[in-house]
């Protein structure tokens, strides 16, 4: 269902469903971006970032970007973007609070690295919560703002968990040189996002995020706990997920689409995290 | 064995009666006698709630956990209908809920269970 809303605030929520589309654009307000079927691919400057429904992307106010959609099956996309007052709004409402300044480091924060965050947990249920009731017809903007004000409440926890935590796992001791190598290790991640299902290679990844190869094994495994090959693994089994659940590819395409090189390695690997089968775990998913 | 009603201390029958129906939303059943013991049942989506006044003076207190599918559209609804809750719904492990009470002290939450571990 498309629609496009622009709540009394000026807040707006926009929801289509596309095969081929090229914008070019610049966000007025801080803006969440997700696609919730299939994948759209973000340009900003020279970077790439695609997101799929396990993803989502930010863009900060005044970022100008490409985006495209070039898919066979339709491509369900769907963003919010904040005004400026709401979010101020919630600063003060929310983040200036004594307690969750000491929970919340990153409260005061509200210009936020424009990278991939992972779409789960409570940011998925809302959203899905939000876009369900939207469909059947919800008017009430109360409870409409009431669902984003909780999707940045949702957005601040993640930016925690992804970014500030993980950059004050890195040992430096300057503060810049953590936030840089943290940037810097994002566009590593980032590229692994958006390319898994190609060959990637480590020293083409060491390139794209301007560290050397050495560094950026080391500092990779610092913020992540897992080395680059291990990030990617991971993340290519949890798309072969997305796809055994949500279409009826063969394994032996879902194995070539997802970057992984033979079935019997897919399959042994999926069945080490998953402790099921790719066969069952569709079976079970249907 | 199933559990059929869920007692609620109340110190007025019919201002109960007003809350769980005008608040809640619940529908006003039969009055039992259980023991000498009046029990007002009010049901709300199959589950009996049975009122009854604390003639002891005991104190005795209920917490209701109440199921829901989207914790904060229900808890923008109930605070349409007057509830004033305790503190906006919170982030647990479990999933999403939030706290009220009503005049006599007991206590209610509204909880969405989310399971964490699916995609």
């Amino acid at each position: 269902m498309d629609y496009s809303k622009t709540l009394t605030n000026n807040n707006k929520i926009l929801c289509e469903t596309r095969e081929h589309r090229y914008q070019i654009q610049c966000t007025d307000d801080f803006t969440l971006k997700f696609a919730l079927s299939g994948n759209e691919v973000y340009r900003l400057g020279r970077r790439e970032l695609s997101i799929y429904p396990d993803s989502f992307l930010i863009l900060n106010k005044g970022t100008q970007y490409t985006s495209k959609i070039d898919s066979q099956t339709p491509v369900e996309v769907f963003s919010i973007a904040y005004d400026q007052n709401f979010l101020n709004d919630f600063n003060n409402a929310y983040a200036n609070t004594d307690s969750s300044l000491l929970d919340n480091p990153v409260a005061l924060q509200t210009d936020f690295n424009e990278t991939i965050y992972p779409f789960k947990g409570d940011m998925k249920f809302n959203i899905t919560h939000l876009k369900n009731n939207i469909e059947r017809g919800l008017q009430d903007e109360l409870l409409i703002n009431e669902y984003l004000h909780h999707s940045l409440i949702n957005y601040h926890r993640i930016y925690q968990s992804e970014i500030f935590n993980k950059s004050e796992k890195l040992a430096f001791t300057n503060k810049k040189t953590r936030v840089e190598i943290m940037r810097r290790l994002n566009s590593a991640k980032e590229y692994m996002y958006t390319n898994y299902n190609k060959n990637v290679l480590l020293e083409d990844l060491a390139q794209h995020s301007c560290l050397s190869v050495n560094h950026l094994l080391r500092t990779f495994k610092q913020a992540f706990n897992s080395s680059p090959h291990q990030f990617l693994t991971q993340l290519r089994l949890q798309r072969a997920q997305l796809l055994l659940r949500g279409t009826e590819y063969s394994i032996n395409d879902i194995v070539c689409m997802v970057g992984f090189e033979c079935p019997s390695s897919f399959i042994r690997l999926f069945k080490n995290k998953y402790k099921t089968t790719p066969m069952k775990f569709r079976k079970l998913a249907a | 064995m199933t559990i059929k009603y869920i007692p609620v201390f109340v110190k007025n029958i019919e201002d109960g009666v007003s809350f769980f129906k005008n608040k809640l939303g619940c529908t006003t059943m039969d009055i039992m006698i259980l023991n000498n013991t009046a029990y007002q049942l009010m049901q709300i989506n199959g589950i009996c709630l049975a009122l009854t006044v604390d003639e002891t003076n005991s104190g005795a207190k209920t917490r209701v956990i109440f199921n829901s599918d989207d914790c904060l559209k229900d808890y923008h609804n109930l605070k349409s209908t007057g509830i004033a809750f305790n503190t906006p719904p919170q982030y647990l492990p479990i999933g999403l809920a939030a706290e009220f009470n009503d005049d006599y002290g007991n206590e209610y939450v509204l909880l969405e269970e989310r399971n964490y571990n699916d995609l």
